[in-house]
């Protein structure tokens, strides 16, 4: 089924029902995990969608979702193509944030443990969790509004963090009217809690520098200490989603094509449902932001509070923050054309190239930061974006490590483990408070993040800027 | 005791995980289906029955109406605070159930560990009449 084109590039022909091939970035060693799900059927199950444009495209962290796989990204036509929920996912604009600090390692190495009870205690999470913020729905809609804007009204954070924050933090198309009383009623008091499962927050300490002149304009060097936050829409973006594919599945056979899986239910870009959906999942995405710069604020207060340093001290700066799952409109040349294009990022970051407009001025040099948070044992990597990712992914690369073992596997596996004392031993304190969670996460349940970050390196997507070792880390 | 028959069991998914449920009728298959629910979201034993829900809920076909029920029983746990311990199918026609959720308000330290179900998705659900009566499908989000 799969042709190799070259050392990191596998296309999956055009057969059937498919209107255009599956472009699959990946390597040999990679790809022998990756045949065990069905994300090569989903990735050829994409390319049925109507107005896709070039190549339903898979990330080397892509494995089985529901609908589209997860670390898929595809583009649409705005004219003829679709907009699909499934193709954004549950948790609308999931993303991740770097926090670097003026720090050193040895400075807080003795303190880590103090460090990490007091954010555990200041940072909510875990299932249930809600925030110290209740929203009424006038305000609720400020913030669906607004985005990371809102919080920093609000004293969450300062200007800068939106200079560095994906689109200023902020889609402009969002429509709090056409959200829902369940999505609002469900994100009334869950605004600035990390969640659960597989949302964290990193203590991280930059390892290796590869790319010395990006390294340099992110502000990043060997021995500093920096946060990841890893967090999304919550509720509010899971009652969004299943909303629109409900609307959407209910109108399945008024379209004038068939799809190969319901959950890729979808409406076209230019009729009134698909335009109410960009509208309300880009205000799950402006409350992603909102939500990730709060948690931003309450992480600065903690250390300066356990460190007893003013904010100027500690230097708490934002690198970047990006969004994992999202559509967005965007311009890309095609066949020598610029047009617009709906892309879907579901599990799949964007990796701007230096020059880029939408790359913050003070990275427009090199190019935009991209995050890839691997597993807990292994770190994090930062990459800046490259040329190739705009010719060839509509500037997309990679967002993570990707699971490889399912939940339940990775339970079985780590059955009477005491994961905490395992990574203890390694170095990396972690705390976690929901059923199971650590042991659903263990390392052995993700892809190695170098394999991942090697791929998109070498195919030039991205280029490795530097490698985060992580030394503690809480789980929601 | 002769040991009963599993009504429901899980199945491997890498992101996600699948339930697997069995009914000797259409309304039995739908009532095992809400105890495999919340046994992945709660330890099910400690639910009390103190409260009762009415649902109805409709779908465009056969197998919208499947997930559509599972999504609500699913939104009385994240939106409305609320988790069953059984469900009682009232009446069943092709596209629309009308079903009492029996249970009590969520209580984290009495009913957990709790797992976040975020969703029950449309990819591989099924539902179909077998030689020995109903089976049905559903993978969740989590």
């Amino acid at each position: 089924m799969l042709r190799k084109i070259d050392d990191y590039r596998w296309e999956v022909p055009k057969t059937g029902g498919m209107r255009v091939p599956g472009l699959i970035y990946t390597s040999e060693a990679l790809l022998a995990s990756m045949g065990k799900d069905e994300s090569f059927k989903q990735v050829a199950n994409v390319a049925h969608l109507p107005g896709i444009v070039k190549a339903s495209l898979a990330m080397p962290d892509c494995h089985w979702g529901y609908g589209f796989p997860i670390g898929g990204v595809a583009a649409f036509s705005m004219k003829e193509g679709i907009i699909s929920p499934g193709g954004v996912g549950y948790d609308i604009n999931c993303g991740c944030r770097l926090l670097i600090s003026k720090l050193k390692y040895e400075m807080i190495e003795d303190r880590l443990e103090e460090l990490m009870h007091a954010l555990f205690r200041s940072i909510p999470s875990g299932v249930g969790s809600t925030g110290p913020v209740k929203l009424s729905v006038a305000e609720e809609k400020k913030v669906l509004k607004e985005g990371a804007r809102w919080a920093v009204r609000n004293g969450y954070g300062t200007e800068e963090d939106l200079e560095t924050t994906e689109d200023g933090g902020v889609m402009e198309e969002a429509d709090p009217e056409v959200v829902s009383e369940r999505a609002l009623e469900r994100g009334r008091d869950q605004l600035g809690t990390l969640g659960s499962g597989n949302h964290f927050l990193e203590i991280e300490v930059v390892e290796e520098i590869f790319d010395s002149k990006a390294a340099t304009a992110f502000g990043l060097e060997e021995g500093q200490v920096a946060v990841m936050i890893h967090s999304g829409s919550r509720g509010l973006g899971y009652q969004i989603c299943d909303d629109f594919l409900a609307r959407m599945v209910k109108e399945i056979k008024n379209l004038d094509f068939t799809l190969p899986d319901r959950q890729l239910a979808c409406a076209y870009l230019s009729s009134a449902l698909g335009k109410e959906y960009f509208a309300a999942m880009a205000c799950a995405a402006n409350y992603a932001w909102a939500n990730r710069q709060m948690l931003t604020h309450w992480t600065r207060e903690t250390f300066e509070k356990v460190f007893r340093l003013s904010s100027r001290e500690l230097g708490m700066r934002l690198l970047y923050d990006v969004c994992h799952n999202i559509a967005k409109k965007e311009k890309f040349v095609i066949e020598g054309q610029e047009v617009e294009l709906c892309v879907h990022r579901k599990g799949a970051t964007r990796a701007l190239p230096s020059g880029h407009p939408a790359v913050p001025k003070i990275y427009r040099q090199v190019g935009q930061p991209v995050l890839i948070p691997g597993d807990m044992a292994h770190g994090a990597y930062v990459l800046v974006g490259k040329e190739g990712a705009i010719r060839e992914t509509f500037g997309s690369a990679c967002h993570g490590a990707g699971r490889v073992m399912s939940r339940s596997q990775a339970i079985k596996a780590s059955k009477n483990r005491a994961i905490a004392k395992e990574m203890a031993k390694i170095g990396v304190i972690v705390m976690a408070e929901g059923k199971e969670t650590l042991h659903e996460e263990i390392p052995e349940a993700y892809k190695s993040v170098s394999e991942v970050v090697e791929v998109v390196h070498r195919a030039g997507l991205a280029g490795k800027v530097a490698r985060l070792r992580t030394v503690g880390c809480i789980k929601g | 005791m002769e040991k009963r028959k599993p009504r429901y069991w899980y199945l491997d998914h890498t992101a996600d995980i699948g339930c697997e449920v069995v009914g000797r009728t259409k309304r039995e298959l739908y009532e095992n289906a809400a105890l495999a629910l919340y046994s992945l979201i709660v330890n099910r034993e400690m639910v009390r029955e103190r409260q009762e829900r009415a649902i109805q809920v409709k779908g465009v076909d056969e197998l919208d109406l499947w997930v559509n029920y599972l999504r609500e029983l699913l939104f009385l746990v994240n939106g409305g605070n609320f988790i069953g311990h059984t469900v009682q199918v009232k009446e069943m026609r092709r596209k629309i159930i009308t079903c009492v959720v029996k249970g009590e308000d969520i209580d984290f330290k009495l009913h957990g560990p709790f797992r976040e179900v975020k969703a029950v998705t449309y990819h591989g659900a099924q539902i179909e009449r077998t030689s020995c009566g109903w089976r049905g499908r559903f993978i969740c989000d989590i």
